[in-house]
């Protein structure tokens, strides 16, 4: 399968992106822990069907950093020039936690051009508490909870984006995770958590209206993203659905790939 | 990075997945041997068995624990040795083009022995992918009896090493 690699000038700097396979455009964002080679389960099993891209948002190597870190208001931007630089007509996007803030935003920006999109692990700039149909009081409760499963995973060397079932089931992967998330080097993620925080501040009232059809994939056993949300956020759109996978943390994608690409592939189907 | 041209080369014409569950040549267990420091090697037949030994409390984390911290230790020394933007885009440029071509390799050979589950398939390619990553890492650190050499060999002659149980490797 022939992969073409480009960068596209930005005013930050160059956005990393590759292109590989052919047929209709299917875009991948990466979240917090990634870049574009976190999909290589999923370009591996699309691009025979799809043109598939992936690209490093910006500040994670191999795209440019951003002087003060990046700031993920701009990634909508990014994504829009990247659509238009390939010239693609129409777009189905899939955006894995932070990916989510780049997906959604592009998506409510340009709803006309995306004949699909896949949020997993992410309710991208929703604010999260203020989606909870328990008034928060749930996520607050999810947040305790998690806060200190994290923390005792960390002392053993376990990434939160995987969990404790997830290491433990495939070492490999979990390694490989870890391996890619150190790819972003320098980047200050604390900050960027920040930002990311700051930057998701929508209601799911801004959603009544939104036309694009799309899939909120969770796993049920996420420590990042709390799993009851992706349900809460597909039944606040028109043509929202949901899928939690069992046995799964907050990589579906990449913990689970063969159940994830099956889900994400039927949905595509029926929105061609 | 021109340090990481031959490997590249290297990933593109290495015989991935194609000697799973074949008798163990003498390369094999020469590799082995130099690759970790256990008392034998054995092997499973199929896919099922290397999916059985991947769930099995038997294998050993300490393994991959002591194979992390080679990682770190040598990507501390790579650093020294490259600029941090280049080193980064040196390794995710390799990554990223290693982790689908060795999927589909994996793939293939699951669908010639027929009857494996998928998520079987993405694990063997992880785990080819974070070996070609590790050679990577203890190349650009210029370190070349690394035991990620050996690792590499095994999973370029077809194999899938799957871990250590107790002082025994275990070799698909």
């Amino acid at each position: 399968m022939q992969r073409r690699i480009g960068k596209l000038e930005r005013p930050f700097g160059s956005l990393h992106y590759e292109v590989t396979g052919s047929g209709p455009a299917l875009v991948f964002a990466h979240g917090l822990g990634g870049n574009q080679m976190s999909w290589w389960q999923q370009v591996a099993h699309f691009a025979p069907h799809y043109t598939c891209v992936a690209f490093a948002h910006r500040g994670f190597a191999p795209s440019a950093k951003v002087p003060g870190g990046p700031d993920p208001a701009d990634y909508a931007g990014d994504l829009a020039a990247l659509v238009d630089h390939l010239a693609f007509a129409d777009v189905r996007l899939v955006g894995q936690s932070m990916g989510g803030w780049t997906m959604l935003e592009y998506a409510l920006a340009h709803p006309a051009k995306v004949k699909a999109l896949v949020l997993s692990s992410t309710a991208g700039t929703i604010d999260r508490r203020g989606a909870d149909p328990s008034g928060g009081k749930d996520y607050d409760a999810w947040l305790a909870r998690t806060g200190a499963a994290i923390n005792e995973g960390l002392a053993k060397g376990i990434h939160p984006a995987i969990g404790p079932k997830g290491a433990a089931r495939a070492p490999a992967l979990h390694l490989l995770y870890r391996s890619i998330d150190e790819m972003a080097g320098t980047l200050d993620k604390e900050m960027l958590r920040a930002g990311l925080r700051r930057t998701a501040t929508r209601t799911l009232a801004d959603l009544a209206g939104f036309a694009v059809p799309t899939l909120t994939i969770a796993g049920a056993d996420d420590m990042v993203f709390p799993p009851f949300l992706a349900a809460a956020i597909a039944e606040a759109m028109p043509h929202g659905e949901t899928t939690t996978l069992p046995d799964c943390g907050h990589s579906p994608y990449f913990e689970q790939a063969a159940s994830f690409n099956g889900l994400v592939e039927a949905f595509l189907a029926r929105h061609r | 990075m021109i340090l990481l041209g031959p490997l590249r080369a290297a990933v593109r014409t290495a015989s991935w997945f194609a000697a799973l569950g074949e008798p163990l040549t003498d390369g094999d267990l020469a590799d082995a041997r130099i690759y970790v420091d256990v008392q034998g090697v054995d092997r499973v037949t199929s896919w099922a068995e290397a999916d059985a030994f991947l769930k099995s409390p038997t294998a050993s984390l300490d393994w991959w624990n002591h194979e992390e911290a080679q990682r770190k230790e040598l990507l501390a020394e790579a650093g020294k040795r490259h600029p941090e933007r280049a080193l980064w885009t040196a390794l995710s440029e390799l990554t990223s083009e290693t982790g689908d071509f060795v999927h589909g390799k994996a793939a293939t050979a699951a669908a010639r022995a027929g009857n494996v589950v998928p998520a079987s398939v993405h694990v063997a390619a992880g785990a080819a992918a974070q070996a070609v990553y590790q050679l990577a890492v203890a190349r650009l650190a210029a370190r070349e009896a690394s035991p990620f050499e050996s690792k590499f060999r095994l999973f370029a002659a077809g194999r899938w090493p799957l871990g250590v149980a107790g002082s025994r490797l275990v070799l698909f």
